[in-house]
């Protein structure tokens, strides 16, 4: 059995965890083997759970779990997975889903794989996982009796499949006080203020031939023009011209705009990771060997500083 | 409150644009190129540095990895950390187990001699495999709470104010000391190492220790490139002369009217 931990907003699943929901399809295709679920969350999951293939959904209500505590959540895992024995432990490859696997693997004396691909089940498990923010993929095999995976997000499409029933049985773990030692007291919802990196059609990137803060200007001028979000490579937030929250990359925002006008900027793997979802990529660099036109669909080769004031000028006459 | 901060580091190569593997591809071939650490633990060196300026104390960076990471401590040492300890192995694959550890006996060995931790702070996530496991391992081997990826942490007396962003909004955390805490990019803006802080970091002292890895239930294969997504970018032009294929470009994606 290969049991899925399916992370909700509001009672409503979220994409990751349909994403690996589908992804567990895959698996149990392999293994004859069939899908169960557990959420922190209402019984009322089982309808959608279905649709998407589980056969049985394992709810988790206790009131004080609502809230997240990494080590709770573990606990409660660890507890199930000894009742119900699965095969495989596979979670979203979230914040949430990565720390609470890690938990569950310390708690197992269990390795971990993290931000998975693909997966051949068998004796040993032949795992291929995103390593390198993407940039190379890493071949492992587990030798393990419980297989704990989490998938790595947007490799697999949601889909449904429904199963015929879904039976939903409550599961109460027994927890302790210091389970809760690290325990989500608030949420402040984020305000979005402008054009957002992560929804804008355009976006407008920075890199290190902008060469200052004010240097900026320029881009945000033809930010405002075409109505695009504006950011800023590592190198441009490192020297304090952009501030973080507009930074691009592997430990930035991961964009995926219609056009992603990248503006002096070298195309490290790291800032690759976090446009690569781009549809159509613009590289305006003075290198024509920049490692960024080879991930480029088009490529000016000039200064930034004079090509997009001809740009912006050319806007305004047409 | 006087802090004694433990801040753990990874050395990798600064790949830049491309990967190059070794020919058994188990290894990156590093061979021509600087190395680095990741963003995130650059952040949690300079989260370490202010809050002992702030608060006193100690703070003290740690790596495991081949000798020339000595390097990265160097550099921490440089920034303003006070001393360093240095895992030596010539074993570039360790998983995240075996790393924890390796780290979690070494800070038992070093509390016994110096006291506790009240702080160790990890990357949200090392630049090359990115695991994001090893932090909450060792907070688990230690018994102390944790959160990973942070994006804010205020010190009040003994408890540790904790930020972290989700997709439902910013989290909220109050901690007891002694925490295991790793931190995202974005945290601080980190400095350079100054002239002064690099001729210093020399006299620092680094504490060498030999460490092998146990067994566990993976076993690393090697590493393989991703499908190759190289593309032949349409050259629009040299120059402002450009702009106007831009334009039609932009015409073409029916981003413009």
């Amino acid at each position: 059995m290969i049991l899925v931990l399916v992370e909700h907003r509001d009672g409503q699943p979220d994409i990751p965890s349909l994403q690996t929901l589908s992804f567990a399809r895959t698996l149990a295709a392999q293994t004859d083997d069939s899908i169960e679920a557990v959420a922190f969350g209402p019984d009322s999951l089982a309808d959608i759970l279905r649709d998407y293939g589980v056969s049985r959904y394992h709810s988790i209500t206790d009131d004080q779990l609502m809230a997240y505590a990494c080590e709770a959540w573990a606990v409660s895992l660890k507890q199930l997975t000894d009742l119900c024995s699965p095969t495989v432990l596979l979670a979203p490859g979230s914040i949430k889903g990565n720390e609470v696997m890690a938990y569950v693997g310390a708690l197992s004396c269990l390795s971990v794989v993290t931000n998975v691909c693909h997966a051949n089940a068998g004796n040993q498990w032949r795992i291929t996982r995103s390593s390198w923010g993407g940039g190379l993929f890493e071949k492992v095999l587990i030798d393990q009796d419980l297989a704990l995976l989490t998938l790595a997000t947007n490799t697999v499409e949601a889909s449904e499949s429904a199963a015929d029933i879904c039976d939903t049985v409550s599961f109460t773990p027994a927890l302790e006080k210091k389970h809760f030692r690290a325990q989500v007291k608030s949420v402040e919802s984020s305000v979005d203020e402008g054009m957002s990196l992560k929804t804008a059609p355009i976006v407008i990137g920075g890199g290190r031939g902008v060469g200052s803060s004010e240097g900026f200007g320029v881009l945000e001028e033809l930010g405002e023009i075409l109505k695009a979000a504006v950011g800023g490579s590592r190198v441009t937030t490192n020297n304090g011209w952009r501030a973080h929250k507009h930074q691009i990359g592997l430990t930035g925002n991961h964009i995926s705009p219609k056009l992603y006008i990248a503006c002096g900027i070298s195309g490290a793997i790291q800032h690759m990771a976090g446009c690569k979802s781009s549809e159509n990529i613009l590289v305006i660099n003075t290198d024509e060997n920049a490692p960024m036109l080879s991930h480029a669909d088009y490529g000016v080769i000039g200064d930034l500083h004079e090509v997009v004031p001809a740009i912006i000028e050319e806007l305004k006459n047409s | 409150m006087e802090m004694n901060i433990l801040v753990c580091i990874k050395q990798i190569p600064d790949v830049g644009g491309k990967i190059k593997l070794s020919d058994d591809g188990r290894d990156i071939d590093s061979r021509n190129l600087g190395s680095t650490i990741s963003p995130h633990e650059e952040c949690a060196v300079e989260e370490a540095i202010q809050l002992v300026k702030k608060e006193g104390g100690s703070a003290t960076v740690l790596t495991l990895g081949i000798a020339d990471s000595e390097n990265q401590l160097r550099e921490s040492l440089a920034r303003g950390m006070n001393k360093g300890v240095l895992l030596h192995t010539e074993n570039s694959n360790w998983n995240a187990s075996q790393i924890a550890h390796a780290i979690t006996d070494t800070i038992k060995k070093m509390e016994t001699d110096n006291g506790s931790f009240d702080l160790i702070l990890f990357g949200g996530e090392s630049a090359d495999r990115g695991n994001a496991q090893v932090g909450v391992l060792v907070a688990h081997a230690l018994d102390r709470p944790s959160v990973n990826g942070i994006n804010g942490l205020e010190i009040a007396g003994n408890i540790a104010l904790v930020k972290r962003d989700s997709d439902e909004g910013t989290e909220n955390y109050e901690l007891d000391l002694p925490a295991v805490l790793s931190v995202k990019d974005g945290m601080n803006l980190p400095r350079f190492p100054s002239l002064k802080g690099t001729v210093m970091a020399k006299k620092k002292p680094i504490q060498f220790i030999e460490v092998e890895p146990d067994d566990t239930g993976i076993g690393f294969l090697k590493f393989e490139h991703t499908p190759e997504q190289s593309k032949q970018a349409v050259i629009l032009g040299r120059g402002p002369e450009a702009a106007a294929n831009v334009v039609q470009v932009l015409k073409k994606l029916e981003l413009v009217r």
